[in-house]
Protein backbone atom coordinates (compact mmCIF):
# COMPACT_ATOMS: atom_id res chain seq x y z
CA UNK A 1 0.00 0.00 0.00
CA UNK A 2 1.32 3.42 -0.89
CA UNK A 3 0.83 6.36 1.38
CA UNK A 4 -0.21 9.71 0.01
CA UNK A 5 2.05 12.67 0.76
CA UNK A 6 -0.41 13.85 3.34
CA UNK A 7 -0.54 10.47 5.06
CA UNK A 8 3.22 10.07 5.22
CA UNK A 9 3.48 13.58 6.66
CA UNK A 10 0.99 12.63 9.34
CA UNK A 11 2.82 9.39 10.04
CA UNK A 12 6.19 11.11 10.40
CA UNK A 13 4.72 13.75 12.68
CA UNK A 14 3.19 11.02 14.82
CA UNK A 15 6.44 9.06 15.09
CA UNK A 16 8.42 12.10 16.16
CA UNK A 17 5.72 13.19 18.55
CA UNK A 18 5.80 9.80 20.25
CA UNK A 19 9.60 9.81 20.35
CA UNK A 20 9.49 13.19 22.06
CA UNK A 21 6.91 12.09 24.59
CA UNK A 22 8.79 8.88 25.27
CA UNK A 23 11.85 10.77 26.50
CA UNK A 24 9.65 12.91 28.74
CA UNK A 25 7.98 9.79 30.15
CA UNK A 26 11.34 8.09 30.79
CA UNK A 27 12.68 11.21 32.50
CA UNK A 28 9.71 11.54 34.81
CA UNK A 29 9.70 7.78 35.34
CA UNK A 30 13.27 7.85 36.65
CA UNK A 31 12.57 10.81 38.88
CA UNK A 32 9.35 9.25 40.21
CA UNK A 33 11.13 5.96 40.93
CA UNK A 34 13.90 7.76 42.84
CA UNK A 35 11.46 9.86 44.84
CA UNK A 36 9.08 6.93 45.50
CA UNK A 37 11.83 4.71 46.88
CA UNK A 38 13.73 7.55 48.51
CA UNK A 39 10.62 8.71 50.36
CA UNK A 40 10.41 5.35 52.17
CA UNK A 41 13.71 6.15 53.89
CA UNK A 42 12.02 8.96 55.78
CA UNK A 43 9.90 6.62 57.85
CA UNK A 44 13.08 6.05 59.85
CA UNK A 45 15.17 9.17 59.19
CA UNK A 46 14.03 12.71 59.85
CA UNK A 47 14.26 15.15 56.94
CA UNK A 48 16.40 17.40 59.10
CA UNK A 49 18.94 14.68 59.77
CA UNK A 50 19.08 13.66 56.13
CA UNK A 51 19.56 17.13 54.69
CA UNK A 52 21.55 18.78 57.49
CA UNK A 53 23.31 15.88 59.21
CA UNK A 54 27.08 16.02 58.88
CA UNK A 55 27.79 12.31 59.31
CA UNK A 56 27.10 9.66 56.69
CA UNK A 57 27.57 6.27 58.31
CA UNK A 58 24.62 3.97 57.59
CA UNK A 59 26.58 0.80 58.30
CA UNK A 60 27.69 1.81 61.80
CA UNK A 61 27.73 -0.86 64.53
CA UNK A 62 26.03 1.54 66.87
CA UNK A 63 23.57 4.14 65.71
CA UNK A 64 23.41 4.50 61.91
CA UNK A 65 23.77 8.09 60.67
CA UNK A 66 22.23 9.37 57.46
CA UNK A 67 23.52 12.94 57.03
CA UNK A 68 23.89 13.64 53.29
CA UNK A 69 25.96 16.82 53.69
CA UNK A 70 29.41 15.15 53.50
CA UNK A 71 28.44 13.49 50.24
CA UNK A 72 27.01 16.70 48.75
CA UNK A 73 30.03 18.67 49.91
CA UNK A 74 32.36 16.08 48.39
CA UNK A 75 30.54 16.15 45.07
CA UNK A 76 30.54 19.96 44.97
CA UNK A 77 34.19 20.16 46.04
CA UNK A 78 35.45 17.71 43.44
CA UNK A 79 33.25 19.20 40.72
CA UNK A 80 34.21 22.78 41.49
CA UNK A 81 37.88 21.86 41.45
CA UNK A 82 37.44 20.09 38.13
CA UNK A 83 35.63 23.06 36.60
CA UNK A 84 38.26 25.53 37.84
CA UNK A 85 40.79 23.58 35.79
CA UNK A 86 38.69 22.44 32.84
CA UNK A 87 36.84 25.67 31.99
CA UNK A 88 39.80 28.00 31.33
CA UNK A 89 41.82 25.22 29.73
CA UNK A 90 38.87 24.02 27.64
CA UNK A 91 37.85 27.46 26.37
CA UNK A 92 41.48 28.32 25.70
CA UNK A 93 41.99 25.16 23.71
CA UNK A 94 38.73 25.70 21.82
CA UNK A 95 39.77 29.25 20.95
CA UNK A 96 43.16 28.03 19.81
CA UNK A 97 41.65 25.30 17.64
CA UNK A 98 39.03 27.56 16.10
CA UNK A 99 41.07 30.73 15.61
CA UNK A 100 44.79 30.10 15.64
CA UNK A 101 45.85 26.52 15.01
CA UNK A 102 47.41 25.90 11.57
CA UNK A 103 45.74 23.00 9.72
CA UNK A 104 48.55 20.55 10.46
CA UNK A 105 48.37 21.11 14.22
CA UNK A 106 44.60 21.05 14.10
CA UNK A 107 44.51 17.73 12.28
CA UNK A 108 46.70 16.21 14.98
CA UNK A 109 44.99 17.76 18.00
CA UNK A 110 41.36 17.35 17.06
CA UNK A 111 41.28 13.52 16.76
CA UNK A 112 43.37 13.22 19.93
CA UNK A 113 40.80 15.25 21.85
CA UNK A 114 37.94 13.23 20.40
CA UNK A 115 39.77 10.05 21.35
CA UNK A 116 40.15 11.34 24.89
CA UNK A 117 36.36 11.45 25.15
CA UNK A 118 36.26 7.75 24.38
CA UNK A 119 38.64 6.60 27.12
CA UNK A 120 36.61 4.53 29.61
CA UNK A 121 36.30 6.12 33.03
CA UNK A 122 37.78 3.05 34.69
CA UNK A 123 40.96 3.56 32.68
CA UNK A 124 41.10 7.20 33.80
CA UNK A 125 40.64 6.01 37.38
CA UNK A 126 43.46 3.55 36.93
CA UNK A 127 45.78 6.29 35.71
CA UNK A 128 44.62 8.36 38.65
CA UNK A 129 45.68 5.72 41.12
CA UNK A 130 48.99 4.84 39.53
CA UNK A 131 50.21 8.16 38.07
CA UNK A 132 48.34 11.27 39.20
CA UNK A 133 47.90 10.39 42.89
CA UNK A 134 51.60 9.62 43.48
CA UNK A 135 52.48 12.85 41.67
CA UNK A 136 50.12 14.87 43.85
CA UNK A 137 51.48 13.17 46.98
CA UNK A 138 55.01 14.06 45.92
CA UNK A 139 54.32 17.66 44.93
CA UNK A 140 52.38 18.54 48.10
CA UNK A 141 54.32 16.26 50.48
CA UNK A 142 51.34 14.07 51.38
CA UNK A 143 51.47 10.47 52.48
CA UNK A 144 48.71 9.61 50.04
CA UNK A 145 47.47 11.32 46.89
CA UNK A 146 44.04 9.69 46.73
CA UNK A 147 42.02 12.77 47.60
CA UNK A 148 39.58 15.37 46.28
CA UNK A 149 42.27 17.12 44.26
CA UNK A 150 43.10 13.89 42.49
CA UNK A 151 39.42 13.42 41.69
CA UNK A 152 39.22 17.00 40.39
CA UNK A 153 42.20 16.57 38.08
CA UNK A 154 40.75 13.38 36.61
CA UNK A 155 37.26 14.82 36.22
CA UNK A 156 38.77 17.88 34.54
CA UNK A 157 40.44 15.60 32.01
CA UNK A 158 37.14 13.83 31.43
CA UNK A 159 35.14 17.05 31.06
CA UNK A 160 37.68 18.66 28.72
CA UNK A 161 36.72 16.93 25.45
CA UNK A 162 33.06 17.92 25.89
CA UNK A 163 33.90 21.51 26.74
CA UNK A 164 36.44 21.85 23.92
CA UNK A 165 34.24 20.32 21.23
CA UNK A 166 31.10 22.30 22.03
CA UNK A 167 32.96 25.57 22.68
CA UNK A 168 34.93 25.23 19.44
CA UNK A 169 31.71 24.82 17.47
CA UNK A 170 30.29 27.90 19.20
CA UNK A 171 33.36 29.98 18.36
CA UNK A 172 33.34 28.81 14.75
CA UNK A 173 29.68 29.73 14.45
CA UNK A 174 30.44 33.41 15.12
CA UNK A 175 29.98 35.19 11.78
CA UNK A 176 33.25 36.15 10.09
CA UNK A 177 31.80 39.63 9.55
CA UNK A 178 32.13 40.37 13.29
CA UNK A 179 35.84 39.60 13.20
CA UNK A 180 36.32 41.64 10.01
CA UNK A 181 34.57 44.63 11.56
CA UNK A 182 36.89 44.42 14.54
CA UNK A 183 40.04 44.03 12.44
CA UNK A 184 38.96 46.95 10.27
CA UNK A 185 38.91 49.16 13.37
CA UNK A 186 42.53 48.34 14.08
CA UNK A 187 42.04 45.53 16.58
CA UNK A 188 44.58 42.72 16.54
CA UNK A 189 43.74 39.04 16.86
CA UNK A 190 43.86 38.67 20.66
CA UNK A 191 41.73 41.78 21.19
CA UNK A 192 39.22 40.59 18.60
CA UNK A 193 39.04 37.15 20.17
CA UNK A 194 38.64 38.48 23.69
CA UNK A 195 36.25 41.37 23.05
CA UNK A 196 34.23 40.28 20.02
CA UNK A 197 34.42 36.59 19.19
CA UNK A 198 34.22 35.06 22.66
CA UNK A 199 31.39 37.37 23.85
CA UNK A 200 29.47 36.60 20.65
CA UNK A 201 29.95 32.87 21.26
CA UNK A 202 29.01 33.17 24.94
CA UNK A 203 25.75 31.27 24.84
CA UNK A 204 27.40 28.29 23.18
CA UNK A 205 30.39 28.45 25.50
CA UNK A 206 28.09 28.45 28.52
CA UNK A 207 26.33 25.41 27.09
CA UNK A 208 29.75 23.75 26.76
CA UNK A 209 30.61 24.53 30.38
CA UNK A 210 27.26 23.22 31.59
CA UNK A 211 27.65 19.98 29.63
CA UNK A 212 31.10 19.55 31.13
CA UNK A 213 29.69 20.28 34.58
CA UNK A 214 27.01 17.64 34.06
CA UNK A 215 29.67 15.17 33.05
CA UNK A 216 31.68 15.89 36.19
CA UNK A 217 28.66 15.82 38.52
CA UNK A 218 27.50 12.44 37.33
CA UNK A 219 30.85 10.71 36.94
CA UNK A 220 31.14 7.73 39.28
CA UNK A 221 33.84 5.19 38.57
CA UNK A 222 36.79 7.58 38.47
CA UNK A 223 36.01 9.30 41.76
CA UNK A 224 35.13 6.00 43.34
CA UNK A 225 38.57 4.64 42.45
CA UNK A 226 40.81 7.62 42.88
CA UNK A 227 39.30 10.20 45.25
CA UNK A 228 39.99 8.37 48.51
CA UNK A 229 36.50 7.17 49.34
CA UNK A 230 36.22 8.34 52.94
CA UNK A 231 32.70 9.39 53.82
CA UNK A 232 33.81 11.91 56.43
CA UNK A 233 32.99 15.57 55.88
CA UNK A 234 35.78 16.84 53.58
CA UNK A 235 38.19 19.31 55.13
CA UNK A 236 39.64 20.49 51.82
CA UNK A 237 41.17 19.40 48.53
CA UNK A 238 43.70 17.17 50.28
CA UNK A 239 41.02 15.20 52.10
CA UNK A 240 39.84 11.83 50.78
CA UNK A 241 36.21 12.13 49.71
CA UNK A 242 33.22 10.00 48.78
CA UNK A 243 30.89 11.69 46.32
CA UNK A 244 27.16 11.06 46.05
CA UNK A 245 27.63 8.93 42.97
CA UNK A 246 30.41 6.88 44.55
CA UNK A 247 28.33 6.32 47.70
CA UNK A 248 25.44 4.96 45.67
CA UNK A 249 27.68 2.76 43.55
CA UNK A 250 29.59 1.29 46.48
CA UNK A 251 26.86 0.92 49.03
CA UNK A 252 23.85 -0.15 47.00
CA UNK A 253 25.39 -3.53 46.22
CA UNK A 254 26.11 -4.22 49.89
CA UNK A 255 22.76 -3.31 51.38
CA UNK A 256 19.81 -5.60 51.86
CA UNK A 257 16.84 -4.57 49.77
CA UNK A 258 14.06 -2.85 51.66
CA UNK A 259 16.25 -1.51 54.47
CA UNK A 260 16.48 2.12 55.48
CA UNK A 261 20.01 2.25 54.08
CA UNK A 262 18.75 0.89 50.76
CA UNK A 263 16.01 3.52 50.49
CA UNK A 264 18.27 6.32 51.67
CA UNK A 265 20.54 5.72 48.66
CA UNK A 266 17.56 6.34 46.39
CA UNK A 267 17.02 9.60 48.25
CA UNK A 268 20.67 10.50 47.57
CA UNK A 269 20.03 9.72 43.90
CA UNK A 270 16.96 11.97 43.90
CA UNK A 271 19.00 14.83 45.37
CA UNK A 272 21.70 14.34 42.73
CA UNK A 273 19.03 14.32 40.07
CA UNK A 274 17.66 17.55 41.51
CA UNK A 275 21.09 19.19 41.42
CA UNK A 276 21.60 18.18 37.78
CA UNK A 277 18.16 19.47 36.90
CA UNK A 278 18.88 22.77 38.63
CA UNK A 279 22.17 23.13 36.75
CA UNK A 280 20.39 22.50 33.46
CA UNK A 281 17.57 24.95 34.09
CA UNK A 282 20.00 27.62 35.25
CA UNK A 283 22.26 27.14 32.24
CA UNK A 284 19.30 27.38 29.88
CA UNK A 285 18.27 30.66 31.55
CA UNK A 286 21.79 32.10 31.39
CA UNK A 287 22.42 30.95 27.85
CA UNK A 288 19.18 32.55 26.69
CA UNK A 289 20.28 35.91 28.04
CA UNK A 290 23.46 35.76 25.98
CA UNK A 291 21.84 34.56 22.79
CA UNK A 292 21.67 37.07 19.96
CA UNK A 293 19.67 37.28 16.79
CA UNK A 294 21.37 37.59 13.43
CA UNK B 1 46.13 68.22 -6.33
CA UNK B 2 48.06 65.84 -4.08
CA UNK B 3 46.43 62.41 -4.08
CA UNK B 4 45.52 61.01 -0.68
CA UNK B 5 45.80 57.47 -1.98
CA UNK B 6 48.06 56.49 -4.83
CA UNK B 7 47.95 52.90 -6.03
CA UNK B 8 50.87 51.93 -8.23
CA UNK B 9 51.05 48.78 -10.32
CA UNK B 10 49.15 46.67 -7.79
CA UNK B 11 49.08 42.95 -8.46
CA UNK B 12 47.19 40.48 -6.29
CA UNK B 13 47.19 36.70 -6.51
CA UNK B 14 44.99 34.28 -4.65
CA UNK B 15 47.16 31.19 -4.92
CA UNK B 16 48.05 30.97 -8.59
CA UNK B 17 45.09 32.99 -9.83
CA UNK B 18 45.78 36.63 -10.63
CA UNK B 19 42.90 38.78 -9.43
CA UNK B 20 44.36 42.25 -9.84
CA UNK B 21 46.57 42.68 -12.88
CA UNK B 22 48.57 45.81 -12.26
CA UNK B 23 46.22 48.54 -11.05
CA UNK B 24 47.39 52.15 -10.94
CA UNK B 25 44.92 54.67 -9.58
CA UNK B 26 44.92 57.93 -7.64
CA UNK B 27 42.24 59.01 -5.20
CA UNK B 28 42.09 62.59 -3.93
CA UNK B 29 41.15 63.69 -0.42
CA UNK B 30 37.70 65.14 0.30
CA UNK B 31 36.20 63.37 -2.68
CA UNK B 32 34.29 60.20 -3.39
CA UNK B 33 35.79 57.71 -5.81
CA UNK B 34 33.50 54.93 -7.03
CA UNK B 35 34.79 51.57 -8.22
CA UNK B 36 32.39 50.01 -10.69
CA UNK B 37 32.44 46.95 -12.90
CA UNK B 38 30.74 43.58 -13.33
CA UNK B 39 30.95 40.86 -10.68
CA UNK B 40 34.37 39.30 -10.43
CA UNK B 41 36.17 42.34 -11.84
CA UNK B 42 38.21 42.75 -8.64
CA UNK B 43 36.70 45.97 -7.31
CA UNK B 44 35.99 44.60 -3.83
CA UNK B 45 39.38 42.91 -3.80
CA UNK B 46 41.03 46.22 -4.64
CA UNK B 47 39.07 47.97 -1.91
CA UNK B 48 40.10 45.41 0.69
CA UNK B 49 43.74 45.84 -0.28
CA UNK B 50 43.62 49.44 0.89
CA UNK B 51 43.20 48.48 4.56
CA UNK B 52 45.13 45.23 4.15
CA UNK B 53 42.22 42.95 4.90
CA UNK B 54 43.94 40.35 2.70
CA UNK B 55 46.52 39.89 5.46
CA UNK B 56 44.00 37.48 6.99
CA UNK B 57 44.21 35.22 3.94
CA UNK B 58 47.50 33.31 3.78
CA UNK B 59 46.92 32.57 0.06
CA UNK B 60 46.81 36.22 -0.93
CA UNK B 61 49.98 37.74 -2.36
CA UNK B 62 50.26 41.43 -3.11
CA UNK B 63 52.89 43.29 -5.04
CA UNK B 64 53.12 46.92 -6.06
CA UNK B 65 52.48 49.94 -3.88
CA UNK B 66 49.62 51.67 -2.16
CA UNK B 67 50.78 55.09 -1.01
CA UNK B 68 48.83 56.78 1.77
CA UNK B 69 50.09 60.37 2.10
CA UNK B 70 53.22 59.31 0.27
CA UNK B 71 54.00 56.26 2.45
CA UNK B 72 53.65 52.73 1.13
CA UNK B 73 51.18 50.94 3.41
CA UNK B 74 52.07 47.56 1.93
CA UNK B 75 55.60 47.88 3.30
CA UNK B 76 56.68 45.05 5.57
CA UNK B 77 57.61 47.46 8.33
CA UNK B 78 54.18 49.11 8.38
CA UNK B 79 52.06 48.26 11.41
CA UNK B 80 48.83 46.88 9.99
CA UNK B 81 46.68 47.87 12.97
CA UNK B 82 47.71 51.52 12.75
CA UNK B 83 46.94 51.48 9.01
CA UNK B 84 43.47 50.14 9.71
CA UNK B 85 42.93 52.94 12.22
CA UNK B 86 43.65 55.43 9.45
CA UNK B 87 41.63 53.52 6.85
CA UNK B 88 38.14 52.72 8.09
CA UNK B 89 35.78 50.29 6.41
CA UNK B 90 32.03 49.79 6.04
CA UNK B 91 30.93 46.39 4.81
CA UNK B 92 28.33 45.20 2.34
CA UNK B 93 26.05 43.65 4.92
CA UNK B 94 25.55 45.69 8.08
CA UNK B 95 27.65 43.93 10.72
CA UNK B 96 27.17 45.57 14.10
CA UNK B 97 28.56 43.60 17.01
CA UNK B 98 26.01 41.80 19.21
CA UNK B 99 26.49 44.54 21.79
CA UNK B 100 24.61 47.70 22.73
CA UNK B 101 24.45 50.68 20.37
CA UNK B 102 26.82 52.59 22.64
CA UNK B 103 29.31 49.74 22.91
CA UNK B 104 29.38 49.35 19.13
CA UNK B 105 30.55 52.90 18.59
CA UNK B 106 32.77 52.91 21.67
CA UNK B 107 34.53 49.68 20.67
CA UNK B 108 37.05 51.24 18.31
CA UNK B 109 37.78 54.01 20.81
CA UNK B 110 38.29 51.55 23.65
CA UNK B 111 40.67 49.28 21.78
CA UNK B 112 42.64 52.37 20.90
CA UNK B 113 43.09 53.20 24.56
CA UNK B 114 40.23 55.59 25.35
CA UNK B 115 38.53 54.51 28.58
CA UNK B 116 37.54 57.85 30.12
CA UNK B 117 33.72 57.58 30.49
CA UNK B 118 32.98 61.25 29.82
CA UNK B 119 35.19 61.47 26.73
CA UNK B 120 33.80 58.16 25.47
CA UNK B 121 30.25 59.48 25.77
CA UNK B 122 31.15 62.68 23.95
CA UNK B 123 32.88 60.90 21.09
CA UNK B 124 30.12 58.33 20.72
CA UNK B 125 27.55 61.11 20.55
CA UNK B 126 29.64 63.01 18.00
CA UNK B 127 30.00 59.96 15.76
CA UNK B 128 26.28 59.16 16.02
CA UNK B 129 25.37 62.76 15.17
CA UNK B 130 27.68 62.74 12.18
CA UNK B 131 26.01 59.54 11.01
CA UNK B 132 22.50 61.06 11.25
CA UNK B 133 21.60 58.41 13.82
CA UNK B 134 21.68 60.36 17.08
CA UNK B 135 18.09 61.64 16.90
CA UNK B 136 16.79 58.09 16.41
CA UNK B 137 18.79 56.31 19.11
CA UNK B 138 19.88 58.87 21.72
CA UNK B 139 17.40 57.60 24.31
CA UNK B 140 18.13 53.92 23.75
CA UNK B 141 21.91 53.68 23.62
CA UNK B 142 21.83 50.56 25.81
CA UNK B 143 19.60 48.68 23.40
CA UNK B 144 21.15 45.87 21.39
CA UNK B 145 22.36 47.08 18.02
CA UNK B 146 20.79 44.00 16.45
CA UNK B 147 17.32 45.36 17.20
CA UNK B 148 17.85 48.30 14.83
CA UNK B 149 16.57 48.23 11.27
CA UNK B 150 19.00 47.34 8.47
CA UNK B 151 19.44 50.97 7.43
CA UNK B 152 20.02 52.07 11.02
CA UNK B 153 22.50 49.23 11.50
CA UNK B 154 24.47 50.39 8.47
CA UNK B 155 24.56 53.97 9.74
CA UNK B 156 25.69 52.60 13.10
CA UNK B 157 28.51 50.79 11.31
CA UNK B 158 29.45 54.08 9.66
CA UNK B 159 29.39 55.78 13.07
CA UNK B 160 31.58 53.01 14.43
CA UNK B 161 34.06 53.47 11.59
CA UNK B 162 34.28 57.28 11.81
CA UNK B 163 34.41 57.35 15.63
CA UNK B 164 38.11 56.50 15.52
CA UNK B 165 38.66 59.46 13.15
CA UNK B 166 40.16 57.69 10.16
CA UNK B 167 41.43 59.57 7.12
CA UNK B 168 40.09 57.23 4.47
CA UNK B 169 36.69 55.55 4.48
CA UNK B 170 36.21 52.41 2.40
CA UNK B 171 32.65 51.37 1.63
CA UNK B 172 31.97 47.97 0.08
CA UNK B 173 28.53 48.18 -1.55
CA UNK B 174 27.13 49.74 1.63
CA UNK B 175 23.57 50.00 0.31
CA UNK B 176 23.16 46.70 -1.50
CA UNK B 177 21.15 45.19 1.36
CA UNK B 178 19.04 48.29 1.99
CA UNK B 179 15.71 49.71 0.83
CA UNK B 180 15.61 52.92 -1.27
CA UNK B 181 14.81 55.23 1.66
CA UNK B 182 17.67 53.89 3.76
CA UNK B 183 19.91 54.06 0.70
CA UNK B 184 19.05 57.71 0.22
CA UNK B 185 19.97 58.47 3.83
CA UNK B 186 23.33 56.74 3.46
CA UNK B 187 24.03 58.63 0.24
CA UNK B 188 23.21 61.98 1.89
CA UNK B 189 25.53 60.93 4.69
CA UNK B 190 28.33 60.08 2.26
CA UNK B 191 28.06 63.49 0.61
CA UNK B 192 28.40 65.11 4.04
CA UNK B 193 31.31 62.90 5.08
CA UNK B 194 33.12 63.74 1.87
CA UNK B 195 34.06 67.06 3.46
CA UNK B 196 36.23 65.23 5.97
CA UNK B 197 37.37 61.99 4.39
CA UNK B 198 38.77 60.45 1.28
CA UNK B 199 35.94 58.05 0.46
CA UNK B 200 36.22 55.00 -1.80
CA UNK B 201 33.02 53.16 -2.57
CA UNK B 202 32.43 49.94 -4.44
CA UNK B 203 29.01 49.85 -6.04
CA UNK B 204 27.01 47.71 -8.39
CA UNK B 205 24.53 50.49 -8.82
CA UNK B 206 25.58 52.84 -11.61
CA UNK B 207 22.94 55.39 -10.69
CA UNK B 208 24.41 55.49 -7.23
CA UNK B 209 27.87 56.12 -8.62
CA UNK B 210 26.46 59.03 -10.63
CA UNK B 211 24.60 60.43 -7.63
CA UNK B 212 27.50 60.47 -5.18
CA UNK B 213 30.88 59.95 -6.81
CA UNK B 214 33.23 62.70 -7.96
CA UNK B 215 35.44 60.20 -9.73
CA UNK B 216 34.67 56.77 -11.12
CA UNK B 217 36.99 53.92 -11.98
CA UNK B 218 35.71 51.16 -14.24
CA UNK B 219 37.30 47.75 -13.76
CA UNK B 220 36.99 44.59 -15.81
CA UNK B 221 38.50 41.14 -15.09
CA UNK B 222 41.24 42.49 -12.86
CA UNK B 223 42.21 45.42 -15.04
CA UNK B 224 41.49 49.08 -14.55
CA UNK B 225 39.91 50.08 -17.86
CA UNK B 226 39.17 53.73 -17.33
CA UNK B 227 39.32 56.30 -14.55
CA UNK B 228 37.95 59.81 -14.83
CA UNK B 229 35.48 62.34 -13.52
CA UNK B 230 32.17 60.57 -13.01
CA UNK B 231 30.37 62.68 -15.60
CA UNK B 232 33.01 61.81 -18.19
CA UNK B 233 32.87 58.08 -17.46
CA UNK B 234 29.12 58.01 -17.92
CA UNK B 235 28.65 60.63 -20.65
CA UNK B 236 31.88 60.57 -22.55
CA UNK B 237 33.70 57.28 -22.00
CA UNK B 238 36.98 56.90 -23.88
CA UNK B 239 36.99 53.10 -24.03
CA UNK B 240 34.47 50.99 -25.86
CA UNK B 241 34.32 48.50 -22.96
CA UNK B 242 33.37 51.33 -20.58
CA UNK B 243 30.74 52.62 -22.96
CA UNK B 244 29.22 49.17 -23.32
CA UNK B 245 29.15 48.67 -19.58
CA UNK B 246 27.71 52.03 -18.54
CA UNK B 247 25.10 51.86 -21.28
CA UNK B 248 24.03 48.43 -20.06
CA UNK B 249 25.07 46.35 -23.07
CA UNK B 250 26.74 43.86 -20.72
CA UNK B 251 27.30 43.42 -16.99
Amino acid sequence: MRLTAHQSDRLAALVFQWAGWLSVVVLFGIFAMLVWNGAKAFTDISLAEFFFGTVWNPAAFGEARYGILPLVASTLLVTTGAMLMAVPLGIGTAAYLAEVAPPRVYNALKPAIELLAGVPSVAIGFIGITVVAPAIAKIFGLSNGLNALNGSVLLAVMALPTIITVAEDAIRAVPQSFREASFALGANRPVTLWRVTLPAAMSGILAAVMLGLGRALGETMTVLMAAGNASAFPSGFFAPVRTMTAAIAIELGETAQGTTHYFSLFAVGAVLFGISLLVNILSEKIARRFRYKI
Amino acid sequence: MQAKLKIQNLHLHFGKKEILKGISLEMPDNAITALIGPSGCGKSTLLRSINRMHDLNPNAHLSGQIMLDGKNILGKTQDVTSIRRRVGMVFQKPNPFPKSIFENVAYGLKINGEHHPQRLREQVEKALRESFLWEEVHDQLDKSALELSGGQQQRLCIARAIAVEPEVLLMDEPCSALDPISTDKIEQLMLRLRERFCIVIVTHNMQQAQRVADFTAFMYLGDLIEHNRTSDIFNNPQQELTRNYVSGIFG
